[in-house]
């Protein structure tokens, strides 16, 4: 998707591709789950403070796991969700499922993307922003990586090299400024495909001035224009096509 | 206790026979290996699989050895206790592989079963333990699945499992010693490109940043021309019998006295396990890339034919090749007193430190 608003770019798109005779209508980048997708460090400690009528939970900094996302009650988001504190509790379920799981959705990764570990924290322990990023691309689309580095990597230094022109921009505030045509100028001469259509459960695609998204390698790069902001200040990375692109001709 | 003994406790514990026992394979512990500064990571292969349903297993008479008393599951178990009590205590953490093949989709699928066929519940516990149960509450090593050549269907996987086509060790400089994957891509290669060797460097260890003329897309395109097609797989066990080169194979019990050597001393060019092709392919990217510069321990399965390969020419670089072997068909070695035997293939790779493993978990028949 190159410009804003949304509904716009799409009716564009999908005249272009009529014009075109293009039977396989426009492209879309999804932003896929927690799992798939990249939108955080997964090496930054995040701070988890529950309210004093919630429960003990652990208070402090700490890390996101995959199992922080399952269904089960498991540490640390495992607090009783409490919509009235002076209301009567609600039974006990008798599945014994809690009603609800509070997990963190994060707003993507902050651009331009920092090089520098987080302050008092060094690799391998925690990496910067840059050097994550470059981890999960390594582990490649299949991997499910998105909330918790994989315990084996991939060909870190492979993703370094291949994903550099993409990542150099990503660097940049000056290469971020502006708007999607100018993103696009930047990256002319890569073999990039943009998406005329952004598809991100998250957020509703008016909350943002604009919604930019190219396909470079095996990934989707979904960058975020906030009303007001001059450039480009948060980055999505997610599989390209999934399970079916990656491997389509794998077979007996 | 260490790390090593640790492992093989818990093997032993999950097998709980009186008349089980852990045989040694192979074991190199020796510097060359190149891991000795990390203490913390124990790396544990979990080889092909090759799961099917009773109907396919039936049909084929092939499958998975072991299943009616659920022995992997039961080691994996254990294992997963073993790694949270390490992560809690921060003395080691585990890093599970598992070398593809893990499904056999080809056999169980054929060309007309949907890949939904496949239940949610069949082989649960395997899937549970090596992926799967971090999402549903349940103990879960949080394995590296390696894709495998019988791990898709028409080129789909089962989506649940998050497969990587390759692993390094995680290294402080970016300067893996070890290196993984399943092991067919040199068949693929062959058939595909004129020079598999540059092509397997290129795509496998390189950066890919000057010759990315090849992407991952379209990796697994020639896999047609390797994989026998649905209706020859009656007739595409071609070694149910594995004759390993192991003699001296000596009870791994904790605290059990081992060799330090035990493995097959090959030339650079030795034609078994694709080990002539790892070597060069391996050496050569050490050349062009500093990333693959302290590469010392390849581990792979796809042959069902478990084996500990060392390879130290005096004027070259080392090369360790780990294939893990197994859980189908059978094996035969000989054991420390002189015993043929054989049995069922079910073996798994350990490495801790410099010192890298190979194991049969030899139970005794029903």
């Amino acid at each position: 998707m190159r410009t804003t608003p949304p509904a716009l770019l799409v009716a564009a798109a999908l005249a272009a591709a009529a014009a075109a005779g293009c039977a396989g209508g426009p492209v879309v980048a999804y932003v896929a789950s927690p799992h798939d997708r990249y939108d955080h460090n997964r090496t930054r400690r995040i701070v988890y403070a529950p309210a004093p009528n919630v429960g003990a939970g652990p208070v402090g900094p700490l890390k996101v796991r995959k199992q922080d996302y399952a269904p089960q009650p498991g540490r640390p988001f495992n607090g009783t969700l409490v919509v009235d504190a002076d209301a009567p509790p609600p039974p006990a379920p008798l599945d014994g499922l809690p009603d609800a799981r509070l997990v963190p959705v994060f707003a993507g990764l902050v651009l331009p993307l920092d090089p520098s570990p987080p302050q008092g924290c060094a690799p391998p322990d925690c990496l910067s922003d840059r050097d994550d990023l470059v981890d999960y691309l390594a582990t490649g689309p299949l991997a499910q990586a998105g909330v918790e580095p994989a315990a084996a990597a991939g060909n870190v230094d492979e993703a370094r090299q291949r994903y550099a022109p993409v990542l150099d921009l990503l660097g940049r505030r000056d290469a971020l400024a502006g708007g999607p045509e100018r993103l696009e100028a930047r990256l002319r001469g890569l073999d990039v495909t943009w998406a005329d259509r952004v598809v991100d459960g998250r957020y509703p695609a008016a909350a943002f001035a604009s919604v930019a998204a190219f396909r470079y390698g095996d990934f989707w790069f979904v960058l975020y224009r906030l009303a007001g902001q001059p450039a480009y200040t948060r980055l999505v990375a997610a599989p390209a096509d999934g399970h079916h692109a990656f491997l389509k001709k794998k077979q007996p | 206790m260490n790390a090593h003994d640790e492992v093989a406790a818990a093997i032993l514990r999950a097998a709980a026979h009186p008349r089980a026992e852990l045989r040694l394979l192979g074991r190199l512990n020796d510097p060359l290996v190149g891991n000795g500064g990390n203490r913390r990571d124990v790396f544990f292969f979990v080889p092909d699989l090759h799961l099917l349903s009773a109907r396919a297993r039936a049909r084929y008479g092939y499958g998975f050895n072991h299943e009616p008393g659920a022995l992997l599951a039961r080691v994996l178990g254990e294992l997963a206790g073993l790694a949270e009590s390490w992560d809690d205590s921060g003395r080691h953490k585990l890093v599970a592989i598992q070398l593809g093949d893990f499904f056999d989709l080809w056999r169980e699928l054929g060309p007309v079963n949907p890949i939904s066929s496949i239940a949610d519940d069949a082989h649960g516990a395997l899937r549970d333990l090596l992926y799967r149960g971090v999402h549903r509450g349940r103990p879960c090593l949080k394995a590296t699945m390696l894709l495998g050549n019988h791990d898709t269907q028409s080129g789909v996987p089962l989506p649940e499992i998050p497969f990587q086509l390759k692993a390094f060790n995680r290294s402080a400089d970016e300067r893996p010693f070890l290196f993984a994957t399943h092991g067919d891509a040199f068949d693929v290669l062959e058939n595909v490109v004129p020079d598999p060797i540059q092509e397997f460097v290129v795509y496998f260890l390189g950066t890919l940043h000057a010759a990315s003329k090849y992407p991952v897309g379209s990796w697994g395109g020639a896999a047609a021309w390797v994989n026998r097609p649905p209706s020859e797989l009656g007739q595409a066990i071609t070694q149910p019998d594995h004759a390993l080169a192991t003699e001296g194979a000596v009870a791994a019990a904790p605290g059990a006295a081992l060799p330090d050597r035990l493995c097959e001393i090959v030339e650079p060019d030795h034609g078994e396990h694709r080990f002539a092709d790892f070597y060069r392919a391996i050496g050569q990217a050490a050349l062009a890339y500093p990333s693959a510069s302290a590469l010392r321990v390849a581990v792979c399965g796809h042959t069902h034919h478990a084996a500990l390969l060392l390879c130290e020419p005096p004027a070259g670089r080392p090369l360790v090749l780990l294939d893990a072997g197994a859980w189908i068909e059978r094996c035969t070695y000989t054991t420390d007193d002189g015993e043929e035997r054989t049995e069922p293939s079910a073996q798994l790779g350990v490495i801790h430190g410099n010192d890298v493993r190979l194991y049969q978990i030899s139970f005794p028949a029903p």
